[in-house]
């Protein structure tokens, strides 16, 4: 029978070299045998309880060395998982979950008394408690009990299931999950190895969230390798130093704005030094020049700056100190991807691609592509030209093939890296029977780079008390989706067709004086 | 007093659970990750919902209430008005 490739060759890796550290996560380690048990005994545990070829398993997913664990015993099994944001309410994590065809739930106990609480949800499938014991779940302590020899083939797996769903909206909105086979995840990983000559001495460190793909990526990778995870709980800069400090990651992918709150800490005086990175990337959004210099002065490592999306993997990359005369380019396409700018369509003649130096929007075509959005296919082709996908950024090619990013095109919010769709929290807010209508926008924020404010407009007659609506956000909307500023207008800015201009409510309100 | 502890650690273990060796009352749940940036606005939200208080700027700002046992006492004098 056809077995798993991610699976085959960690387990390949586990015969090779056992006793090597295989992952290390908030003060655990485990060596490659102690990995390869692991992960056998979780596939036992899901085989003992009825998981079969093609189930898919949601899991409210933290980071640690079990949930790493999980993605191996589903890529052997042929299941997919779909891994949700625990800070999700509880009304986003139906959606998801209805949207990801979920057949099996995996979660903590906090996560299965809220939603005993908040009505219940139907799992036709096994509930395992993750900690303690809850009622009509298996306790994850059951894994103990199991065989840690890897279990026999049920049905053969091609590569071409479905590994992940990663879910990129995050309230009602109708969820876009991104879905990413087994050999999609291989041929991510082999194209990172090529381009960072990544090897097995490598200690990779991933310090995002785990239900995002970029860690996904950085976790799943050096285990394929034969090389060493290193895996961040939690994220704050100095746990950051500390981690790189103790451990000694030598390469890593990074948020920008992750990397400009290290650079503060790294500059105090009593900051560890850190020598251990031999390359940094950059990713996500645009690192200032300033930072980046510093950084490299820092840290003294290879330092790149990377362009990609969810849907495409990482589409372009540079090098800072191979590239002196492109400083403010996000690089030339992976060997992999091809890029076309794009005219607006509304402003096209006939040809509908810009010219050198002409900003238009981001397609990419790539063969690190995602098979698409699942049971979206209709939201899938909308987002595709001929066959490239369109990210909805804008950017300029330069006469040598050099991509510059140049801001977005779709209405997003970009907040510590992650998406925060505006329409989503407009629409929760917009629930409420004092208000006549509202909106999200960016606001610029020297940490997270930007943090999502709200306008929010009253009926007639009708008052907006702050306090409550500041309790109905926190109830109502994932902790990424919080307004940090809240300001209530009189109206909000519109063009003469009556369509919200979202990009200018901060003129907006700052000419009525409002943000102080 | 025990409700409020009950309210701060639902919200501070949502992902991850304390570590068990710690002294609860001095640990800062802000250096050590358990509540970032983005979840400290929804964490203050919902605290000044269900205690009926209100935290100025410089209270969200202080060390103090970044300590469990911190954070506790200040609810606790708040709502004692």
């Amino acid at each position: 029978m056809k077995r798993s490739l991610l699976a085959d060759l960690f387990y390949q890796n586990a015969e090779a070299t056992p006793a090597k550290k295989a992952i290390w996560c908030d003060g655990k380690s485990a060596s490659y045998k102690e990995m390869a048990d692991l992960i056998s005994r979780y596939s036992n545990l899901l085989l003992s309880l009825g998981a079969s070829y093609g189930d898919h398993i949601a899991i409210p997913m933290n980071n640690s060395i079990e949930s790493v664990a999980l993605f191996f015993s589903a890529a052997d099994l042929g299941l997919c998982v779909v891994p949700l944001n625990p800070s999700l309410p509880f009304e986003a994590i139906k959606v998801a979950m209805l949207a990801g065809d979920i057949k099996h739930l995996i979660a903590r106990k906090a996560f299965l008394s809220e939603c005993e609480r908040s009505g219940g949800i139907k799992i036709d499938g096994f509930t395992i408690c993750l900690d303690k014991e809850f009622p009509g779940a298996v306790p994850f302590a059951k894994i103990n009990e199991m065989p840690s020899t890897r279990p026999e083939p049920q049905h053969d797996v091609d590569g071409s299931e479905s590994l992940i769903l990663t879910m990129t909206s995050g309230s009602t909105g109708t969820p876009k999950p991104i879905d990413i086979s087994q050999q999609n995840k291989y041929d991510r990983s082999m194209a990172h190895i090529r381009v960072y000559s990544i090897t097995t001495d490598d200690y990779i460190l991933a310090a995002t969230p785990l239900y995002h793909s970029l860690a996904e990526r950085l976790v799943i990778l050096p285990l394929i390798l034969g090389a060493t995870s290193i895996l961040m709980p939690r994220f704050t800069p100095a746990l950051w130093l500390k981690c790189a400090e103790e451990q000694k990651p030598t390469f890593t992918i990074a948020v920008s704005a992750q990397l400009a709150q290290i650079l503060e800490l790294l500059k105090q005086e009593d900051a560890p030094e850190i020598n251990s990175f031999r390359c940094i990337v950059s990713s996500s959004a645009l690192l200032e020049a300033s930072v980046k210099y510093e950084l490299i002065d820092l840290l003294k490592c290879e330092f790149h700056e990377m362009y990609g999306a969810s849907e495409v993997s990482t589409v372009t990359d540079i090098c800072f100190q191979d590239a002196p005369d492109k400083q403010k380019s996000v690089g030339k396409p992976f060997d992999e991807a091809e890029i076309k700018i794009l005219r607006d369509e509304s402003e096209t003649d006939f040809d509908t691609v810009c010219l050198t130096g002409e900003v238009g929007e981001i397609a990419v075509k790539s063969k690190l592509q995602c098979k698409g959005y699942y049971k979206q296919e209709a939201m899938m082709k909308a987002a595709m030209f001929e066959d490239y996908f369109r990210t909805g950024d804008l950017g300029y090619l330069d006469e040598d093939g050099y991509l510059y990013f140049a801001g977005r095109k779709k209405e997003i919010i970009i907040t510590g890296a992650i998406n925060v769709y505006p329409h989503d929290i407009d629409q929760i807010i917009g629930r409420l029977p004092e208000v006549e209508e509202c909106a999200a926008f960016s606001y610029p924020d020297s940490r997270l780079g930007e943090v999502v404010a709200l306008a929010v407009v009253a009926r007639e007659d009708q008052e907006i008390n702050l306090r409550s609506l500041k309790a109905y956000c926190a109830k109502n909307l994932a902790d990424f989706q919080q307004p940090h500023k809240i300001f209530i207008v009189d109206s909000l800015p519109k063009n003469t067709m009556g369509k919200l201009q979202r990009m200018a409510i901060l003129d907006h309100v700052r000419a009525a004086g409002l943000d102080e | 007093m025990e409700e409020i502890r009950e309210a701060i650690l639902d919200f501070v273990e949502r992902e991850y659970k304390l570590p068990d060796d710690i002294d609860q009352d001095s640990y800062d749940y802000v250096e050590n990750g358990y509540v970032d940036s983005m979840g400290l606005v929804q964490f203050v939200a919902i605290l000044e919902d269900q205690f009926d208080i209100e935290f100025t700027k410089d209270e969200l700002l202080s060390s103090e209430f970044r300590t469990i046992g911190g954070l506790e006492k200040m609810i606790s004098s708040k709502i004692a008005g």
